[in-house]
């Protein structure tokens, strides 16, 4: 152990470089301090329930937090849930999450030390990263050096590459004309797979089966990109048969230490949208995930990576992976490997971005049961799946051992179309796969969401799906069993109940009509007091 | 009470008669249903029926009542007393389902198209979404142009469905 020695001085070192870190120096880096604060105050640079969950991991570990809304953000959870908060413009992202001279503006005014980005918006954005560091702050992320290098995906795969890992067969060449990209699809053989270079949430990204199909896809998907990330340049990869999305979770530390949290599986898609996420994986074995994990701590160490986060590869049915990308931030998926490695990955953001060092080894991260997380959207799975607006006017929440709530909802809470329409995740624990699979379907059956249409039920008949069960999970799962989905006839006790309610909601009628909704009625009424009409 | 809720692709007529310590009559159509220990409060309704408790929530809006058993959602619609007739959609035409923006237009109006043709793009939601014919037919205009907001219900492209 003679080796580790010299590793103990460099940290030491590494305290007294940022301008953030002077507040601190009489501290003991790597000493667990629960009932201390790592930083004194944290700006939340985000909403919607990625906020609400970075705000409780920075209060259980003593921060004060900072949460910043929009116009119609005013009222959202974040906003009750945190110390205080800023308002910091309006509904476009553009004019409020994404300006980064007013969320420097607030974190000055409000004397925070650090800067947590949860996910989407400026988690990813490399100059962000670095002008949080520049204002003498603390950035709860990787270095923006690393940002950079795995934002781009051409250069990521080079860097994959350059670690060792496989690489999917793809086109990335400098001539974007048409004609070569035909030439080169024709070359790996369709079907293949158009995606934006600066992608990410399967924005651009077109699957083409056909050549004559090709044109259309890679001018729609370069003007997606272009709209999404100011970037338009997209490539073109092969498409795996039947692929499986295994993605490691990495926490590293700016002492070089460096630890992989096993695989999730997000295998349960729609339109390259994750839908039910869980680790385990059915089909990952112990050496399976020491050698992914391995590459994926090999790829991360490549581009200088800190603090948390994610390798996703594309696994093949011969047991085959290659990189995908890298996601140099928090996950939504992130609470699954939480519950079954026993580890707190927010409050490792903190503590490796306060210098702590990493103190789990790898021999002792062990997986231990399973746990599945279903994503729960307004979105009607009846239409298509399309984005749904409108009021909480009813909510019901799942409680019992191993079950997780992380959400952005309560009653009364407006549904707007101005942001994504992920409301919340349900995860489930259980000590094995079938285990956490009726603790999800039991869980599902508790949370009751009514006023904006969810996904709840579809993801109901997800769950309790046979091939779901026998862990038949690949991209093509919901396609092949549920083509045409559709909510079954009402039986009579439900007619019975929307008649009752019905009843229940007239008194009320006229000051309903006013916003479309009707004040929910207190305690528990007898049926007398709204017998009159 | 009297009420017509679209059930199950039925304009329904429904009452409730209370009567005493939480029972209740309810009327659908022509059948009556006795119901007893009635409970109705936030969001949530409790019955006997036929032997057996059930337990919803339920809410009434303006135009509709929402109910949930937590496996399955269902949407009645409320039907305006003498509008019963009025239920079905106005054929051949595409309304916008959620609020976003017409991003571009792919044909031209007045084109003859197959099921399936892209016809439109719609951003909503950091998203494209693309609208197609939902038959083979005519492209008769569009009444927003590339740049407009659109709210739902909004009529995106007129269509006329061929014979």
């Amino acid at each position: 152990m003679a080796s580790a020695t010299p590793q103990l001085i460099i940290p030491a070192l590494r305290v007294v470089k940022p301008g953030w870190a002077h507040h601190r120096l009489g501290r003991r880096p790597g000493s667990r301090r629960y009932n201390r604060s790592v930083f004194s105050r944290v700006l939340i640079a985000n909403r919607g329930e990625i906020a609400c969950r970075v705000i409780r991991g920075c209060r259980e570990m003593g921060c004060e937090t900072v949460a910043v809304y929009s116009d119609p953000d005013a009222e959202a959870m974040h906003v009750r849930l945190a110390d205080m908060a800023r308002h910091i413009g309006a509904a476009a992202p553009a004019e409020s999450y994404l300006r980064q001279d007013k969320l420097l503006a607030v974190a000055r005014e409000t004397a925070c030390e650090a800067v947590h980005p949860g996910y989407g918006f400026l988690a990813e954005n490399a100059g962000f990263a670095e002008a949080v560091v520049q204002a003498g702050l603390a950035w709860i992320g990787p270095p923006a050096a690393a940002i950079r290098a795995m934002g781009l995906k051409i250069e990521a795969r080079e860097t994959a590459r350059q670690a060792g890992a496989p690489v999917i067969p793809g086109y990335e060449a400098q001539d974007d004309s048409d004609e070569a990209f035909l030439a080169a699809a024709a070359d790996m053989g369709y079907p293949v797979l158009v995606k934006a270079s600066a992608g990410g949430g399967g924005k651009g990204m077109r699957i083409v089966e056909a050549p004559e199909k090709l044109p259309s896809a890679l001018a729609a998907s370069r003007r997606e990109a272009g709209g999404a990330f100011g970037d338009a340049k997209v490539y073109l990869e092969k498409l795996i048969d039947r692929p499986r999305h295994i993605e490691i979770q990495v926490l590293l530390d700016k002492h070089g230490h460096a630890v992989h949290l096993g695989e999730r599986e997000c295998s349960i898609q729609r339109r390259h949208q994750k839908v039910i996420e869980e680790t385990p994986s059915t089909v990952v074995s112990a050496e399976l995930r020491a050698r992914m994990g391995e590459t994926a701590v090999a790829i991360a160490r490549r581009v200088g990576y800190e603090n948390a986060g994610t390798v996703e590869f594309i696994l093949a049915p011969d047991g085959s992976f290659y990189f995908l990308e890298m996601n140099t931030r928090l996950q939504v998926e992130h609470p699954v490997t939480e519950l079954v490695y026993g580890v707190d990955l927010v409050h490792w953001q903190l503590r490796i971005a306060d210098c702590e060092r990493l103190t789990l080894r790898q021999e002792a991260v062990i997986p231990r049961g399973h746990a599945i997380e279903a994503r729960i959207c307004a979105e009607d799975p009846e239409a298509g799946f399309l984005p749904q607006t409108g009021k909480v006017l009813a909510l019901s929440v799942p409680a019992g051992p191993g079950v997780r709530l992380d959400s952005m909802l309560y009653p009364g809470w407006e549904v707007s179309a101005d942001y994504d329409p992920l409301l919340g995740k349900l995860v489930a624990w259980g000590e094995d796969r079938l285990a956490a699979i009726a603790r999800m379907a039991q869980a599902l059956t508790e949370l009751r969401v009514l006023g904006v249409t969810t996904n709840l039920a579809f993801l109901q008949n997800l769950v309790t799906h046979p091939a779901f069960a026998e862990g038949a999970t690949d991209t093509g799962f919901i396609p092949r069993h549920f083509p045409h989905w559709a909510t079954p006839p009402a039986p009579i006790p439900a007619q019975l109940a929307a008649v009752l309610a019905l009843a229940l909601a007239r008194p009320t009628r006229s000051a309903a009509q006013q916003d479309g909704s009707v004040a929910t009625p207190t305690p528990w009424q007898a049926l007398g007091a709204w017998s009159n009409t | 009470m009297r009420e017509l809720l679209q059930i199950n692709g039925e304009a329904v007529e429904a009452s409730v008669l209370p009567g005493q310590e939480g029972a209740a009559l309810v009327r659908l159509s022509a059948e009556e249903h006795a119901l007893s220990a009635v409970r109705c409060g936030a969001g949530e309704v409790e019955f006997d029926w036929q032997g057996r408790r059930y337990r919803f929530h339920a809410v009434a809006t303006r135009d509709t009542v929402l109910v949930t058993d937590g496996q399955s959602y269902w949407r009645f619609a409320r039907v305006e007393e003498g509008a019963a007739e009025s239920g079905g959609e106005e054929a051949g035409t595409l309304t916008s389902q959620m609020p976003g923006t017409v991003l571009s237009l792919l044909v031209a109006p007045g084109a003859a198209v197959t099921k399936g043709t892209p016809l439109l793009i719609l951003e909503a939601m950091k998203m494209e979404h693309e609208v197609c014919a939902p038959a083979e037919g005519r492209v008769e205009g569009f009444p927003k142009q590339p740049g407009e907001r659109v709210m739902p219900g909004d009529l995106l492209v007129e269509f006329t469905r061929a014979e």
